[in-house]
């Protein structure tokens, strides 16, 4: 073999001995059998799962119905500034620490700002709330299916079909519907799996935020672990593995479905 | 009667001059093959009647009217570009009837128009298939009927041969001729084969960096080049049979 063959090769098995390691030690949390059934039957649990996933779900769809036209824009419209205008869109909040983004919020929606006595005076408070944590997780998460989708409309672009497509009398609209969007299928779900993955997983933003300490209303799975992580790691590793399952079992069905209806 | 005119057409991208005034006149069911060396600007001046590229100054005109804003949909032209681009997510028969559906044609006007394309082309056990699961020749003719199927004003085809391998290559020019005279469809055809040229064309034009260097019949070309880059780029015709 190669010397770079056999370099890449160590490369590879020392990320993939990484990665299977660390699942392996979070599955050692089987051995709390109890604990695991404690908490699935403990409300508060039950309550934060639910939070995490609605809250998920609820920022993938604002994802999608942002995210879809703000790639579009990004593939199809030449403008002065784009790059830059993509770079701050789609890259930097990849590179913002959750927390920061938090933080910035807390400035952007407190009471003395103008946003904050705007919503004052309409008698909303985002602070602290379920929309507190929708609004993080969309910042954080949106991008990875901006991004996504980006680049599969780019290459749409590229192969002339939706032109074509518009030749032949389509409007913009037919266009959209008839050819990008069943071409972009795979993109779309692939993009919007990482997006609710990033949105379940998030929690430090969470944290600042919205407080993440409301039960059913703004705490999450990830809060509870890394509260409990401070105090029982058993507690905590056992509630890690009951997200990461539930995570795994519908990133399973989203890549099922997408097969299905290949 | 002139079908499309196009007047002082500049196209820059960037400080790249890609077209440089062109003035060009295409007969009604003329076929008129656009013939170049790679990177002149025969690609982004076919783009450019198509509406997927706007110059920065100029005039196009079919029959008469001025096209300037008129959206690709409403231009009612058949495209086939280089690599055919059917869609890959329709079988033969949808992307045929694609253009018949768009233009909302009646469903038996939509099913006589594909039956016909269907028994011209002979594709009876093929209508059901993915572009993928055809040859590269079958993937051009369904372009092609894709294309005339919804009875273009005007036909452009951007290099149709340039991946067919030579044996089909041939049949398939004679196919396009035929389909272009008996449809009677005014036709820009592009190419960087001058031979492709001579073979098809009812007139040539030859374009060299953005400008049009000659547009005549392959006769008064071969008689008459005006320009010593005409006179060069005719030595690679091999084939003086039509002239």
């Amino acid at each position: 073999m190669e010397k770079f063959s056999v370099f890449m090769l160590s490369l590879a098995g020392f990320f993939t001995f990484f990665v299977i390691i660390s699942i392996f030690y979070l599955f050692s949390a089987l051995s709390y059998g109890p604990l695991i059934l404690e908490f699935l039957f403990s409300q508060q649990v039950l309550l934060a799962l639910w939070v995490s996933i609605s809250s998920s779900t609820v920022v993938m769809i604002i994802s999608l119905i942002l995210g879809v036209p703000t790639a579009w824009m990004l593939a199809n419209k030449d403008f002065k500034n784009k790059n830059i205008l993509e770079t701050l869109i789609v890259d930097v909040p990849h590179s913002f620490p959750p927390g920061v983004v938090g933080t910035t919020y807390l400035l952007m929606f407190q009471p003395t700002s103008p946003i904050g006595v705007l919503l004052d005076s309409l008698g909303l408070h985002i602070i602290n709330t379920f929309w507190a944590m929708i609004l993080v997780k969309t910042f954080i998460s949106a991008p990875f299916l901006v991004g996504i989708l980006t680049v599969k409309f780019r290459d749409l672009r590229k192969s002339e079909l939706e032109v074509i497509a518009k030749s032949l009398g389509a409007s913009d609209f037919k266009t959209f519907y008839t050819i990008t969007l069943p071409l972009s299928r795979k993109a779309m779900v692939s993009g919007s799996a990482r997006c609710w993955a990033r949105a379940l997983g998030e929690v430090a933003g969470t944290i600042v935020f919205a407080g993440a300490i409301i039960s059913g209303v703004t705490q999450t799975m990830p809060a509870i672990i890394v509260f409990e992580a401070q105090t029982s790691l058993p507690a905590a590793l056992t509630l890690a593995l009951i997200l990461a399952t539930i995570s795994i079992i519908i990133l399973v069905a989203f890549k099922l479905l997408l097969e299905r209806k290949e | 009667m002139v079908a499309v005119k196009l007047q002082g057409i500049f196209k820059n991208f960037g400080d790249n001059k890609i077209l440089e005034n062109i003035n060009w006149d295409i007969e009604e069911g003329e076929l008129m093959v656009l013939v170049g060396p790679s990177g002149c600007g025969k690609t982004t001046l076919l783009k450019i009647i198509l509406g997927s590229i706007n110059p920065n100054s100029g005039y196009i005109y079919f029959n008469q009217k001025l096209m300037n804003n008129v959206p690709i949909s409403q231009r009612n032209i058949g495209f086939v570009p280089q690599n055919f681009g059917l869609f890959p997510h329709l079988n033969v028969n949808d992307n045929i009837s694609y253009g018949l559906r768009m233009h909302k044609f009646s469903k038996s006007k939509i099913n006589a128009q594909v039956s016909m394309f269907i028994k011209m082309l002979k594709f009876e056990n093929l209508e059901l298939r993915i572009p993928t699961q055809l040859s590269w020749g079958q993937q051009q003719r369904v372009a092609l009927a894709r294309a005339l199927a919804i009875e273009p004003q005007l036909l452009l085809l951007d290099e149709p041969l340039s991946s067919v391998d030579w044996a089909a290559r041939r049949e398939i020019t004679e196919e396009i001729h035929r389909m272009q005279k008996d449809l009677k469809i005014t036709t820009i055809y592009v190419t960087h084969d001058i031979n492709e040229a001579i073979d098809i064309g009812d007139r040539i034009t030859i374009m060299s960096c953005g400008k049009i260097e000659q547009c005549d019949s392959p006769k008064e070309l071969i008689e008459n080049p005006k320009s010593n880059f005409v006179s060069d780029y005719l030595r690679y015709i091999n084939n003086l049979k039509k002239i």
